[in-house]
């Protein structure tokens, strides 16, 4: 569905994104991860035309060049900031922006209270955007993102700074896209979103891809060994193992385990080992 | 189009729900408006350069020209020669010349002593009566000027007692009256013969007593009778002060609208709104006409409304209709281009506030927004030129009461568009580099 090639983008000295290339396929979640600086929103940004990148190429499946006005259409974009006028209500908000992809008036006003229903804001869309909370602005700003029903989304970190109650309106909401045959781009600093949500996923850092798979085989190609934690009467044991429930068996037949615990590895883990532990400031 | 419009009428939704944009764009111009309309109802003005008056120079008599020169001396006018009424009354209109004067043609010195003095009839412009007053003493001191030389002189003396007397049997008075007048000629034959010998005889104290440096007005008769009106630009009537005030109130609104917009379009880069905006399927011009639509919409109805409020409510009448309304379009924009020029300059909402407030105080003070051009010394006058302040304030005022015909208003008109052009450019240009950056 959209094809990045060999994108390279500079700010000065900086290279923020440095020979990247991958490919979303239609239908499916694909996860961006990576560390802040990683060159996460820089790819955003070239995939919608936002930026030109300094050298590569951005294709949409069935239009090519992904900077025409054609394949605008196409994308749905949430950004990471909230982008909305507080001064405007949530209908206006949203009627705005689908009046800017060719809806009529009336078409725009069905299309916006549609968007507005879907991300649990349709009693609220009366009111001053400023007056929201931010997980509202939060939804405010995906129901932007797809009220003229795209058949692609990028979303840059959607759940940023949302209450539970916000986040879970919004995963709901991406899952029922999913379920649509709505093709997405998910970044986020949230490992469990990723693990939840994406059929794949993507780790950058430093402005390059250093992985890309689903999650279950980052995890069993990345993700380590399992920790088995077993508590006897004389102390603690710690054993690693990549079966283990095989190992299970063995442990409880030499008897005395008062507990067992088994850390299976995850994304988060991927993740650390892939991009290190260094902090990015 | 629709989407150009949704832009613009989005942009118009957000200034009207500003409260502190609607006060800079609606009501901050009409207190102006009020406040120096009541200050020039009051007063007009008077500046330290000299004031310029338009002389109708074809015809005169030699007397006529000498007293048209003695005038050009003097440091506080500066006369400028014109062939015709009618063109002296067009220098008054556009402005450059305070006050237009026609010296009659059978000028003659003796001409000042009957009939309550020479006559000098013209037009003033409305804004500067002020001005009028200081001209008219000084054409008064520059007839006795004309008399006292005369007097110094036996020949120009008899001549302008024989004009005297001749204009005294012409006079109509009856003959008590002439025969007193005769009398006061005959005695001031003999004064004048006195004075030449006093002249001639050895001075006490020299450098004393010149007949330049006697005191001009030395009774209550007036050599020279002025007849100055306000220049007359329509014929429901006069201007009133408001006529002068609510342009500049207007000009200020103009400049409320440019600061709100030019913040509006930073903010919009600042918030993020503007990357929804170059991320939709609309060219970047469109995006932009919408931007420079609701701008160009906003100011013109700042005019309209402060306009109509000055017609219905004070009582200002327009004098030109038409050219008022090619004027109005003119000016917005003019202002619109400079709206674009300063968001397109500023990358933050600080920077386009900063700059466009800093602008805007700039252009009023050397357009004429709080002083008038007029007022203002001549540097700064030819200073103005580089303010659109200045350039829709006098377009305004020609199509609103100086009644002024298009060839006259192609200058301003042709430099509003002009900056409203090149903004424009300058604002597309930007938005294209930031968009590819």
């Amino acid at each position: 569905m959209l094809r990045l090639n060999n994108l390279r983008k500079a700010f000065g000295p900086v290279v923020a994104v440095d020979g990247l290339s991958l490919e979303v396929e239609r239908g499916e979640v694909l996860g961006l991860l990576g560390p802040n600086g990683a060159g996460k929103s820089t790819t955003i940004s070239m995939a919608v035309g936002l930026l030109k990148p300094d050298s590569g190429t951005v294709t949409l499946e069935g239009v090519g060049n992904a900077d025409s006005l054609e394949a605008r259409r196409l994308l749905g974009l949430a950004p990471q900031a909230l982008a909305v006028y507080d001064e405007l209500t949530g209908l206006e908000n949203v009627v705005f922006f689908a009046r800017l992809y060719g809806l009529s008036a009336s078409a725009a006003r069905d299309a916006a209270k549609r968007a507005l229903d879907m991300v649990g804001l349709g009693a609220k869309l009366g009111h001053r955007a400023k007056t929201y909370s931010g997980g509202m602005k939060r939804r405010l700003n995906l129901a932007v993102a797809l009220v003229h029903r795209p058949p692609m989304l990028l979303l840059d970190e959607p759940t940023a700074g949302v209450d539970p109650q916000s986040r879970a309106n919004i995963l709901d909401l991406v899952r029922s896209l999913k379920e649509a045959g709505t093709t997405i781009v998910y970044t986020t600093h949230y490992m469990e979103e990723a693990q939840r949500l994406c059929d794949r996923v993507a780790i950058i850092d430093q402005g390059k891809l250093l992985a890309l798979a689903t999650v279950d085989e980052l995890i069993a190609s990345h993700g380590g060994a399992s920790v088995i934690h077993v508590t006897r009467p004389e102390g603690h044991e710690r054993i690693s193992s990549n079966d283990p429930i095989r190992e299970l068996g063995p442990l409880l037949a030499r008897g005395d385990v008062l507990a067992v615990r088994i850390d299976r590895p995850d994304l988060e883990g991927v993740f650390l080992s892939l991009t290190g532990r260094s902090l990015r400031d | 189009m629709h989407a150009v419009l949704a832009i613009a009428m989005k942009d118009l939704k957000l200034l009207a729900r500003d409260r502190s944009s609607v006060f800079f764009t609606f009501v901050f111009p009409l207190v102006t408006a009020l406040l120096f309309g009541f200050i020039f109802s009051g007063a007009g003005g008077g500046g330290n350069d000299a004031i310029e008056v338009a002389v109708s120079e074809s015809g005169l008599s030699d007397a006529g020209r000498a007293f048209v020169a003695d005038l050009n001396a003097d440091p506080s006018i500066k006369v400028l020669p014109v062939a015709t009424d009618a063109e002296g009354e067009s220098l008054v209109r556009k402005g450059v010349a305070a006050a237009f004067i026609r010296v009659p043609a059978d000028f003659q010195p003796g001409t000042m002593m009957i009939g309550g003095g020479l006559a000098i009839t013209g037009v003033v412009d409305p804004k500067r009566t002020a001005e009028a007053g200081l001209l008219e003493g000084k054409l008064n001191q520059i007839g006795f000027m004309q008399l006292q030389r005369a007097f110094a002189n036996q020949g120009q003396t008899e001549d302008m007692l024989r004009q005297a007397r001749a204009a005294l049997a012409f006079s109509g008075w009856d003959a008590e009256r002439k025969r007193i007048f005769s009398e006061f000629l005959g005695s001031v034959g003999a004064m004048s013969a006195e004075a030449r010998e006093d002249a001639r005889a050895p001075r006490s104290g020299a450098g004393e007593g010149g007949p330049e440096e006697r005191p001009a007005a030395q009774a209550g008769w007036s050599p020279v009778r002025v007849e100055l009106s306000k220049l007359q630009v329509d014929r429901r009537g006069p201007p009133n002060a408001f006529a002068i005030s609510f342009p500049q109130g207007i000009v200020w609104g103009l400049m409320g609208c440019v600061t709100a917009f030019a913040v509006g379009l930073a903010e919009e880069r600042s918030r993020g709104t503007l990357m929804r905006l170059v991320v939709a399927p609309l060219s970047p011009g469109r995006t932009l006409l919408g931007k420079a639509l609701a701008c160009f919409i906003a100011c013109f109805v700042v005019q309209f409304l402060l306009l109509g409020l000055a017609t219905i409510g004070f009582g200002v009448s327009i004098a030109r209709p038409d050219l008022l309304a090619l004027v109005m379009l003119a000016t917005a924009t003019g202002f619109t281009g400079v709206m674009m020029a300063l968001a397109g300059l500023a990358r933050t909402e600080a920077a386009a506030s900063g700059m466009g407030r800093a602008v805007v105080i700039v252009m009023a003070m050397i357009g004429g927004g709080t002083i008038p051009v007029f007022f203002m010394p001549k540097a700064m006058q030819s200073l103005s030129a580089i303010s659109p302040f200045r350039w829709a304030s006098q377009a305004i005022d020609g199509a609103l009461w100086r009644g002024l015909p298009l060839n006259e208003l192609l200058l301003p008109l042709g430099v509003l568009f002009g900056v409203g052009i090149v903004g424009y450019a300058i604002g597309a240009a930007s938005f294209k580099r930031a968009r590819v950056a």
